[in-house]
């Protein structure tokens, strides 16, 4: 350590005499930098990870994706290499006067095509990964629309009825939860009647925005067992944070359970003193309004792309909201404790939120919002939610073919 | 490095003290000198990114742990919003002007702007509007500090600080901060779902557009009718190319944003819905007709070229720099100015990159994909073209050349990162992640802000007459080279984790922890690293080292008269026959290269008119140059006789003044008439004033005397 002491010391001896060193080695610790990024990626338990894809589409754009990397590195390192060579090399040594050179014709057309070339050698695939990708979308023949809301995912199954036997029951609804069978070539309508959203699962496909007055398709093929971890993309207000959700793909005879316990009405009879089990407890009463449970008299709440964007009247479906690992879009973690917390401080938990307040506004009082929790999280099927999937997903095993 | 940075010997004369009359602050209100509006422009422009970075701290402590709560979700809306809006519009766009301002007419051989009042009065609007749209920041912060220290004590269980918080976070206006984010995206900002804040947005960048158009006009006039004898377009500096482009860019960009801004206070207070696919109407969703996507092809039709309005200035800096530095004539110079150009043009055909996930179609995400990638080509020209001046040049390592090759390395990765960003589906991983953030931060931190720096520190003497301390100076660029990297570096890797932009915090279970706080220590020592560049500023002030006229033995006419310059420039107005006229004189014929021109006319395949070779009578004139430039040694014992300069006027200052209440007006007045229906209370008092402020001072202005 030299200099006069102190921070100030401390960088002019750091600056001075190692500038060119330090920049010598720049790049390659650029390098090492980025591959130890790379590693942390691929090893770190990341589920939201670009670069882990789990569907034949997220490797297409993961394909493209190293193409351009590697492309952009052998760049990087040959302009970086050039310039520290030159500004090693070409320092200045004594009082001489450089060869006065204005340009090279043959340089500068070289510099110009090169990178004509390199940049049409990553156009070529990448038009054919937009095109292919965009006709995939004709061929899908599993519908999930899903509607942005501020904050959460409202996920219909249009070609799934609600009621097997009467048509107008309308179709399977769900929220922040897209349950799908493996192997279904899926096509997600997505829209919006409010801000702009961007539904993201990052292992399974690229963003795609929801926006109000546009429907926007998008497809993929899920074959991969297992949880992924979706969020909103596009900031969206107050709770954008908060906007999260899964994509949970099962096998084919869970899924085929998981619809008939939704089809099912609730086994947990909220009110002993009367005969009817389908009845929501009392207290669901303020709930009712905005968000409905199948099967039972809660029914009311207004669903789907003309409902208010502003929440009054048209919540989340909570049909066995007790096997979703969340609530509030990913705010907390779903247990009974965790739904009094969201009944006592909706506001304070989420920012913005247009679910209203009940208890501060005295209309639940302590004991209800224990009788609520308990009755929200006794929405499951009759033999138990179904067993938990890896995050990130496993590759389907041999024994269940892959249609 | 033995010889670093020694700068030329000449006679360095201690200036005289000056009459106060010359430097109170009435000569600063009324000043219409390119070089005190330039030097005012920077000095305001580096307040706002101080402020713009102070923002930025408090977003990396809030992102340093997984659900931290440092602020609350909508004050963190609000600080990434102004971050943006501040560093773009009030900090890199007027440090470009004042490089423009005070640089390019010294360039050109003028003795100022074409239009001075015209000049002050940008500079005092662009005020105005920094101000409307920093109004409610400036009362939101204290709320905003106090919030943060009353959390801190309320985890060690001290609460005495929370009814202070509450009563500052509660001063009207203080929850008045826009939080729609810098590109304010339809419809967040209509009325179903913002408040008033968007109206201090609108009206404060519609303010600044204004003041813009008037600077751009001014300087392409400038550039065009003022270059002195002999000055013709090739032989201009390439820095004073870069100003009439970006001028040329920002008049054809700014209209769309004009309008944008004007349909979205038509849609909020004229009942259109321009923007809004939706409307609420007695409780029932209707239709309307309006499209979201709309506001974003005006926005970024204005957007993507603004882009290049924040980084071709820096552009230009670094091309005057590294010739200087490397003892060479800049390297391809008729293509360099053709690929500033090319930049340009090729810039207004690739807004919808920023929309590829909007579902537009293959078809157009192919082609804009394609025109995207186009633009990676005269940037990689440009890159390679400063390498080739540094070669087999003789390098001096000054501090601005060190920002200046910073910019060179550190922009390859930010151009990278973008050429990334054409690829399609490669774009809608990364799309709206931190691998953008990071890609922008790469492109106008290591970009633009690296380039400033060198400008600063190369102009500083010019502009002072005092030399920057250069071990401090280096001190700084290593640090802030070092901490820009830590801190947008591990964004890539935030990017490619899936961090989506914009998020106030994040769960434990993202895995989003670790470059979190390994930027949020790079962003803390950026900090610092401005601390260091303020400290070189002060102790420099203090203990001053003065600068002779040339310093760097540069080679453009600004370093041919004094250290500052005298309020009209040069006594005698300079006559050129050569790109590098000091050179020229210093150096003699052999720095005249004439085939090199030839080069350049086929290189870019077309005709920019007769190529001369060297006879008899430009060597005449030539030697004429010379002496000319020496003539103006003779200029430093300067009393100004016989140049006429324009008196100072205060009816720019007056005017801007106006344009700021009748904005300001605007604002309030809508509140007022808000909450006063009826309207009879809402008469515009405010904006009225302003009017006539305004058209007392136009009418003023029109009938000053020039001098």
């Amino acid at each position: 350590m030299r200099g006069d002491g102190g921070v100030r010391g401390w960088l002019q001896a750091w600056a001075r005499p190692r500038a060119g060193r330090a920049r010598r080695f720049a790049p390659l610790a650029a390098v090492a930098l980025l591959t130890l990024g790379v590693l942390a990626g691929c090893g770190g338990n990341q589920p939201y990870s670009t670069i882990a894809p789990q569907t034949a589409k997220a490797d297409d754009i993961q394909w493209l994706y190293a193409l351009t990397f590697w492309l952009a590195l052998a760049v990087f390192i040959a302009v970086q290499a050039a310039i520290v060579y030159a500004v090693i090399r070409f320092r200045r040594t004594d009082d001489h006067l450089p060869v006065q050179v204005h340009g090279s014709k043959r340089l500068e057309i070289a510099w110009t095509i090169a990178p004509a070339v390199i940049l049409l050698l990553v156009f070529i695939p990448t038009a054919q990964v937009i095109y292919k990708h965009a006709n995939a979308i004709g061929t899908a023949d599993f519908r999930v629309d899903v509607v942005g809301k501020q904050w959460w995912w409202e996920i219909t199954y249009p070609d799934i009825p609600a009621n097997e036997a009467d048509a107008a029951a309308g179709p399977l609804i769900t929220a922040n939860e897209v349950i799908l069978p493996l192997g279904a070539d899926v096509v997600f309508d997505l829209q919006t009647n409010n801000v702009i959203h961007s539904f993201w699962v990052p292992q399974l496909s690229g963003k795609l925005d929801l926006i109000p007055g546009h429907e926007n398709l998008m497809e993929f093929k899920a074959t991969t067992l297992g949880d992924f971890y979706g969020e909103c993309a596009e900031y969206c207000g107050a709770s954008h944070a908060w906007m999260r959700f899964k994509v949970k793909v099962v096998p084919q005879a869970d899924f085929d359970a998981w619809v008939k316990a939704w089809r099912t009405p609730p086994a947990f009879d909220a009110n002993p003193e009367t005969p009817d089990v389908a009845e929501a407890p009392k207290s669901f009463g303020v709930c009712l309004v905005c968000h409905n449970i199948n099967g039972t008299n809660a029914k009311i709440a207004k669903t789907g792309i003309t409902s208010n964007p502003f929440g009054i009247g048209a919540g989340p479906n909570l049909t066995l909201l007790g096997c979703r690992d969340t609530i509030a879009a990913g705010l907390l973690v779903n247990t009974e404790a965790n739904v009094e917390t969201w009944l006592k401080h909706t506001d304070e938990v989420k920012a913005g939120v247009y679910m209203p307040n009940y208890y501060t506004a005295g209309q639940i009082d302590d004991a209800k919002v224990t009788e609520l929790a308990k009755y929200l999280e006794s929405l499951k099927p009759a033999g138990g939610c179904p067993a938990a999937q890896p995050v990130g997903g496993v590759i389907a095993p041999a024994a269940t073919p892959v249609p | 490095m033995a010889s670093v940075a020694i700068p030329q010997t000449g006679t360095v004369v201690v200036p005289e003290r000056k009459k106060a009359s010359d430097t109170g602050l009435w000569s600063w209100l009324t000043t219409i000198d390119h070089k005190r509006i330039g030097i005012l422009y920077g000095a305001f422009a580096f307040f706002f990114f101080l402020l713009g970075g102070l923002e930025a701290l408090v977003i990396r402590v809030q992102l340093m742990h997984p659900d931290n709560a440092v602020v609350s979700p909508q004050k963190y809306n609000e600080l990434f919003t102004m971050h943006g809006t501040t560093m773009i519009f009030l900090a890199l766009m007027p440090l470009a002007s004042a490089f423009f301002n005070y640089v390019m007419p010294l360039q050109i051989g003028a003795r100022d702007v074409a239009f001075p009042r015209l000049n002050a009065f940008s500079l005092w609007t662009f005020l105005a509007g920094a101000l409307i749209l920093n109004l409610p920041m400036i009362v939101s912060l204290p709320g905003t500090f106090l919030e943060i220290v009353d959390g801190a004590l309320r985890s060690v269980g001290i609460t005495s600080l929370t009814a202070v918080a509450n009563w500052a976070n509660g001063i009207p206006g203080a929850n008045l901060v826009p939080d729609q984010g810098w590109y304010g995206y339809a419809p967040l900002t209509g009325l179903l779902f913002s408040g008033q804040q968007i109206d201090f947005w609108a009206v404060g960048l519609l303010t600044l557009g204004t003041a813009s158009l008037a600077a751009s006009f001014n300087f392409i006039v400038t550039v065009i009718n003022l270059r002195c004898p002999g000055m013709t377009m090739l032989r201009m500096p390439i820095f004073t190319w870069t100003t009439l482009i970006v001028s040329v860019l920002l008049i054809m960009a700014l209209p769309a944003i004009t309008i944008a801004l004007i349909l979205v206070v038509f849609d909020r207070y004229v009942g259109t819905h321009f923007f809004a696919a939706y409307n609420l109407v007695e409780g029932t969703l209707v239709t309307t007709g309006g499209d979201p996507l709309l506001w974003q092809h005006l926005f970024w039709i204005f957007g993507h070229p603004e882009v290049y309005i924040l980084v071709l200035p820096a552009f230009g800096i670094i091309s005057e720099i590294i010739p200087v530095f490397s003892r060479k004539p800049l390297f391809g110079y008729a293509v360099m100015a053709y690929a500033t150009a090319a930049i340009a043009f090729l810039g207004f055909g690739v807004w919808a990159h920023h929309m590829f996930t909007t579902g537009l179609g293959p078809t157009p995400d192919a082609v804009f994909g394609a025109s995207t990638m186009l633009i990676a080509i005269p940037t990689g020209v440009k890159i390679l073209n400063w390498t080739a001046t540094m070669w087999g040049g003789s390098i001096r390592f000054t501090t601005a050349m060190l920002f200046a090759v910073g910019l060179v390395s550190q922009f390859v990765i930010g151009g990278l990162s973008g050429v990334m960003h054409a690829v399609v589906p490669v774009d809608t991983q990364h799309n709206d992640s931190y691998f953008v953030i990071a890609h922008f931060h790469y492109v106008l931190f290591g970009g633009s802000m690296f380039g400033f720096f060198a400008g600063l520190y190369y102009w500083w003497p010019k502009i002072t007459g005092r030399l920057l301390d250069e071990k401090l100076g280096r001190a700084h660029f290593w640090l802030t080279f070092a901490a820009f990297n830590l801190t947008f570096f591990p964004m890539h890797f935030l990017g490619l984790a899936g961090m989506p932009r914009r998020y106030a915090t994040y769960g434990p279970d993202s895995g989003w922890w670790l470059w979190n706080v390994v930027a949020t220590v790079g962003a803390l020592l950026i900090g610092l690293s401005a601390l260091v560049f303020l400290h070189n500023v002060t102790k420099t002030m203090r203990k001053p080292r003065f600068a002779p006229d040339n310093p760097w033995d540069a080679a453009t006419l600004e370093w041919a008269t004094s250290s500052p310059p005298p309020p009209y420039n040069f006594r005698e107005i300079p006559t050129v026959t050569n790109r590098d006229p000091l050179w020229a004189a210093k150096y003699g014929d052999h720095m005249d290269h004439h085939e090199e021109r030839e080069i350049d006319v086929h290189f870019a395949g077309r005709e920019i008119g007769t190529v001369q070779a060297p006879d008899e009578a430009e060597h005449e004139q030539h030697a004429r140059a010379s002496a000319a430039v020496a003539v103006r040694e003779a200029a430093a014992e300067e009393d100004g006789h016989g140049v006429h300069m324009p008196n100072p006027s205060f009816y720019p200052l007056l005017a801007s003044l106006g344009l700021l209440l009748i904005s300001l007006g605007a604002l309030l007045d809508l509140s007022w008439s808000i909450h006063l229906v009826g309207g009879l209370l809402a008469i515009p008092y405010i904006s009225l004033l302003g009017g006539l402020m305004l058209f007392g001072a136009v009418y003023g202005w029109a009938f000053e005397p020039a001098s």
